[in-house]
């Protein structure tokens, strides 16, 4: 209805236009007319208005102001209306060009008047209308890019009188300061566009704003600036519920200060099972995650499901899910929104890859192994690839556990999986691979390098135990399902214990072939990618010339924050590693609790305060070697 | 005071806008209810559009803005190895989590997929060691082991994941989007102090640097805040308040501002709410932290009110040479010679005065080494990818 009163007036004043000659008006505000852009803010102009006071032209005055005023109950005629002077007449086709946002051309042909008439000079007016229009535009055009530094920025140089009428610049900068975090001042903007905007839907538009853009507490300082009906409703009671959106999300952000009553969750239901959109339900699912009532998150997120809700929503669900204990489904939901975002591949993989890394794993249907499989390459896990090679080592399958493990060895090389690689290896008698592995990290994994000394020689597992005792299973399409069951218990013989044993020669090392010089550089790669990705394909084109074989060292240097080496205990030492440390951590990385007031920190039951502080004595002069950057000019 | 109010006001300008309105009106039934659902629509819609533009402002796109430039092939060939590994070519040859995740963000830069496979597969085989996901940070190809230190470098970490963002968008690539969020969440979550004197907090590394490891901790590094990163680390880990983070390290960035010329130094110790230079590091600003202008510009902070006197204390604006500069004298050590580092100030002049890319700095100087290449051609993507009006010389 706004628009009709708004669009015959506007026909009025067109038809005065036309009949009145060479007319010209005042512009105190710049609202240029956008095309499409339904937002546009009907700030008052109040240039017909202005340009009739400076004409002396008291009925035409009388005219406009009360026009204005129908149009806009709150406005107030400005108080130096009666100051108005008209400029020079020989400004009139400058002015036009500005009206029309034609600033290049204004300003080429102010510079020519100049050059032409050099006693003349552009009215202070013009040339300070046509900066805040530019800065406008700029603010605008930065608003669009993104560049929310410069809007911030820019805002400062705004004439703060002329704009703040202008709601659409306005909300505009406000969210320039919101994208970077300054909420105070976008709280005093957006507060500031609401007082100058007199338009219903325009308010309603910048409260809208003003909760997506600010921390839920500041934007509802908003509500108090509500006009009132007769009966004390509010102009915001209409958006009642999209605020009760807002509160939840806060929630949901762990915003302070904020929280649901019980009726206002219980609205939030109601809305949650009629609305057709997903969102509410989704919201709710998350929130009954948050207060860790699982069967009424489930619910919501299958509704959410059933609304249209996506890939968020499933990820979800899955979680609901894992909660009940229902892996498979969980798994199955998961797999089913894998593509969409990268959390639910994520899920995907990491719930069976527990069950698939037991010692003695549980059977899993050839399927759900398969589709895990597929999964592991496309996205190249290196968690799901050692799981499946784990998997299969524990099934006794050797040869696939060592294609597994390589990959996982690629794209996942903890210290596990190398040992995993290293006891698969092994056990195909893959001798000098095995060996090379096992050389490689040293001074870095002491599981792996325990696999070349006496005292670790590795206890009868399950599948040597089935191999002794049982016959081997019917091979074939049964075979990834064999079952493997735990040795029955023999008669109880004692076996030599293994303890300190020394070997004659005093040299801890069964192997032969450690220390061995070995490159230390990881050479396994699998990619699913196509052509043009072949390592070593372009021999030297276009790549820098690695240096040619050298010997590397068969001691191996200290890495800092490695523990100690099991032949550390026999005297064998190594060399200073970087910043000359010597002396191994105590603790391995996943034993280390992240730093109090991380996230990890909060969630985890490690907490630092309670660990014991063990740290070698040289750690305090930790001086980053990477100051050591030295860029002399090299003697050319 | 008189005021002059000149003014013009085209019929056309009337016109246009009476037709706008006019189209408005047309939207917008006869029918109150329809009026109000129209409006009610509107409404959700004006909601949604809001609430789906939550997330962090957008950033102007780096994949391919060094696509067919010479200046990749010759960085390519003269940095990074067959196998993908990066050669800091200053420093005994070694490689570190910082120079990979510059080469995986270059090779996006140039729509160097080859490249980009091979550099991802170098790091994760290579470095990705630690029993969780972050990633060890310094590597050396002549000894044994290769990996020196198992602690990460939050930097390296930050690089390699918004580059794998970069890349998942660029090739619609799964896998590296599973990559980069597993790395994210693990920045954000092992490496972002929550709450602070001086807000959210950057750890530079997972030891080491706490206010339990160090007497003056927590300390941190203020050229490991990269701030076009943190525009983008939002599509791979939208629960961390990465426009926070960058908010806080910005004022945190011009709060520890010391000696005479009012520099950052780079390892900036924050115990008991007073940063101050950190004990058993240089207290100089050099260059490590003659990235923070350069992350600065390329994120678009440009404005006076936030990058303020940094660019003229740092002679970023041309107003004296770079240097590596004690910060309590204010005096340079050491010139910052070396040409890549004026690729920085040519991004200022791009960035502030919309000058053009200089002809000099579309190739690497013959003698070159690795990091102020680095530095150009990474400063060059930022000029092409945000300013691209500043054309190339």
């Amino acid at each position: 209805m706004w628009t009709r009163m708004k669009t015959l007036a506007m026909s009025v004043v067109t038809i005065a236009i036309a009949l009145a000659p060479g007319v010209v008006f005042c512009q105190v505000t710049v609202v240029p007319p956008v095309k499409g852009n339904s937002q546009s803010t009907g700030a008052v102009d109040e240039s017909a208005l202005r340009y009739y006071a400076a004409k002396k032209d008291a009925a035409r005055v009388e005219l406009e102001t009360r026009r204005l005023k129908r149009l806009n109950p709150r406005w107030q005629p400005p108080v130096d209306l009666g100051s108005a002077e008209i400029g020079g007449g020989d400004e009139d086709d400058l002015w036009d060009l500005f009206a029309a946002d034609r600033l290049d051309e204004l300003q080429a042909t102010i510079a020519a008047r100049v050059a032409a008439q050099p006693s003349w000079k552009p009215s202070r007016d013009l040339i300070e209308k046509i900066k805040q229009k530019r800065l406008r535009d700029e603010i605008l055009k930065g608003s669009k890019a993104g560049n929310w530094y410069e809007v911030s920025s820019l805002s400062g140089r705004l004439n703060a009188r002329a704009s703040a009428q202008d709601t659409e610049l306005m909300w505009t900068v406000a969210e320039g300061f919101a994208r970077i975090g300054q909420f105070d001042q976008a709280g005093v903007l957006l507060a500031s566009a609401l007082e100058g905007a007199t338009d219903g839907p325009v308010r309603t538009a910048v409260v809208l704003r003003a909760f997506a853009l600010l921390p839920f507490v500041d934007a509802e300082k908003l509500l108090s600036q509500a006009q009132r009906g007769p009966n004390g409703e509010s102009e915001f009671d209409a958006i009642a519920d999209d605020i009760s959106r807002a509160r939840i999300s806060a929630i949901l952000r762990d915003e302070g200060g904020v929280s649901l009553t019980p009726e206002q969750h219980a609205r939030l239901g109601v809305l949650g099972r009629e609305s057709k959109e997903p969102t509410y339900s989704e919201l709710l699912g998350w929130y009954a995650l948050k207060t860790e009532t699982t069967d009424e998150a489930f619910d919501w997120f299958k509704l959410s499901i059933s609304r249209g809700g996506e890939a968020m929503v499933a990820h979800g669900l899955a979680q609901s899910l894992l909660r009940r204990g229902q892996l498979v489904e969980a798994e199955d939901v998961a797999h089913a929104w894998r593509n969409p975002i990268a959390n639910n591949s994520i899920f995907f993989t990491d719930i069976l890859e527990t069950k698939l890394t037991l010692e003695i794993p549980p059977e899993i249907p050839g399927e759900r192994l398969t589709r895990y499989a597929k999964e592991t390459v496309e996205t190249q896990s290196g968690e799901g690839a050692q799981g499946l090679a784990w998997y299969s080592y524990n099934s006794c399958q050797y040869d696939k556990a060592l294609e597994w493990f390589e990959r996982a060895v690629a794209w996942h090389p903890k210290e596990t999986t190398v040992y995993g690689y290293a006891l698969a290896l092994r056990r195909l008698k893959r001798a000098r691979e095995f060996i090379e592995v096992v050389n490689r990290y040293d001074g870095v994994f002491p599981m792996v390098v325990g696999l070349v000394m006496e005292e670790q020689q590795t206890k009868p597992g399950p599948c040597d135990a089935a191999q002794s005792q049982q016959p081997i299973r019917a091979t074939g399409k049964n075979a990834n399902q064999r079952e493997v069951r735990a040795p029955e218990p023999t008669r109880s013989i004692p076996r030599p214990e293994f303890g300190n044993a020394v070997s004659a020669s005093g040299n801890p090392f069964v192997r032969p072939g450690f220390p061995a010089s070995v490159n230390p550089a990881n050479p396994l790669r699998f990619s699913s990618r196509g052509a043009g990705v072949a390592a070593g394909s372009v021999a030297g084109a276009g790549w820098r010339a690695e240096r040619p074989n050298v010997k590397w060292p068969l001691v191996a240097r200290r890495v800092r924050g490695a523990i100690a080496m099991p032949y550390e205990r026999f005297g064998y030492s190594l060399l200073p590693g970087i910043d000359g440390v010597d002396q191994p951590e105590t603790r391995t990385v996943a034993e280390i609790p992240a730093a109090l007031g991380t996230l990890w920190s909060r969630n985890s039951k490690i907490n630092a305060a309670n660990v014991t502080t063990n740290t070698p004595a040289n750690s305090a002069n930790l001086t980053s070697p990477r100051l050591m950057r030295s860029y002399n000019t090299p003697a050319r | 005071m008189i005021k002059r109010i000149a003014c013009a006001f085209l019929l056309s300008a009337i016109a246009s806008m009476a037709l706008a309105n006019e189209a408005l009106a047309n939207e917008a039934p006869a029918n109150e209810a329809h009026a109000n659902e129209a409006l009610a629509n509107k409404r959700v819609k004006v909601a949604a559009a809001a609430e789906s533009s939550r997330a962090a402002p957008a950033t102007p796109k780096l994949a391919g803005v060094l696509v067919q430039n010479p200046i990749w092939k010759s960085y390519r060939s003269r940095f990074v190895t067959e196998s993908g590994r990066v050669v800091d070519t200053a420093n005994a040859q070694i490689s570190h989590s910082e120079g990979q995740g510059y080469g995986m963000l270059l090779a996006v830069a140039a729509m160097d997929r080859d490249a980009f496979e091979r550099i991802w597969g170098w790091t994760r085989a290579n470095l990705m060691v630690r029993d969780d996901q972050l990633v060890a940070w310094a590597w050396d190809p002549a000894t044994r082991p290769g990996v020196a230190d198992l602690n990460n470098a939050t930097d390296g970490d930050i690089l390699i994941a918004w580059a794998l963002v970069e890349a998942a968008e660029a090739w619609k690539d799964r896998a590296y989007a599973v990559a980069a969020r597993r790395i994210a969440v693990e920045v954000g979550r092992k490496l972002i102090i929550l709450q602070s004197d001086e807000g959210m907090l950057l750890l530079p590394g997972a030891s080491g640097y706490s206010a339990e490891d160090r007497s003056d901790g927590p300390v941190v590094n203020l050229s490991y805040y990269i701030f076009p990163a943190f525009q983008r680390l939002h599509l791979a880990a939208p629960e961390f308040n990465w426009a926070k983070l960058s908010q806080d390290g910005l004022k945190l960035i011009n709060r520890a501002r010391f000696g005479k010329v009012a520099l950052p130094v780079e390892w900036t110790a924050l115990r008991g709410g007073q940063p101050a230079a950190a004990a058993g590091f240089p207290a100089v600003f050099g260059y490590n932290a003659i990235r923070i202008p350069l992350y600065m510009i390329w994120a678009g902070i440009v404005g006076e009110n936030v990058i303020g006197t940094l660019v003229g204390a740092s002679g970023v604006d041309g107003s004296r040479p770079l240097s590596v500069v004690d910060v309590a004298s204010g005096r340079p050590v050491e010139a910052l010679s070396s040409p890549g580092y004026s690729a920085i100030s040519a991004l200022h002049d791009c960035a502030v005065k919309g000058k053009r890319w200089p002809a000099a700095l579309n190739d690497i100087a013959p003698s070159e080494h690795y990091y102020p290449a680095t530095l150009q051609l990474l400063a060059l993507s930022a000029s092409i990818s945000r300013w691209n009006s500043c054309g190339r010389g």
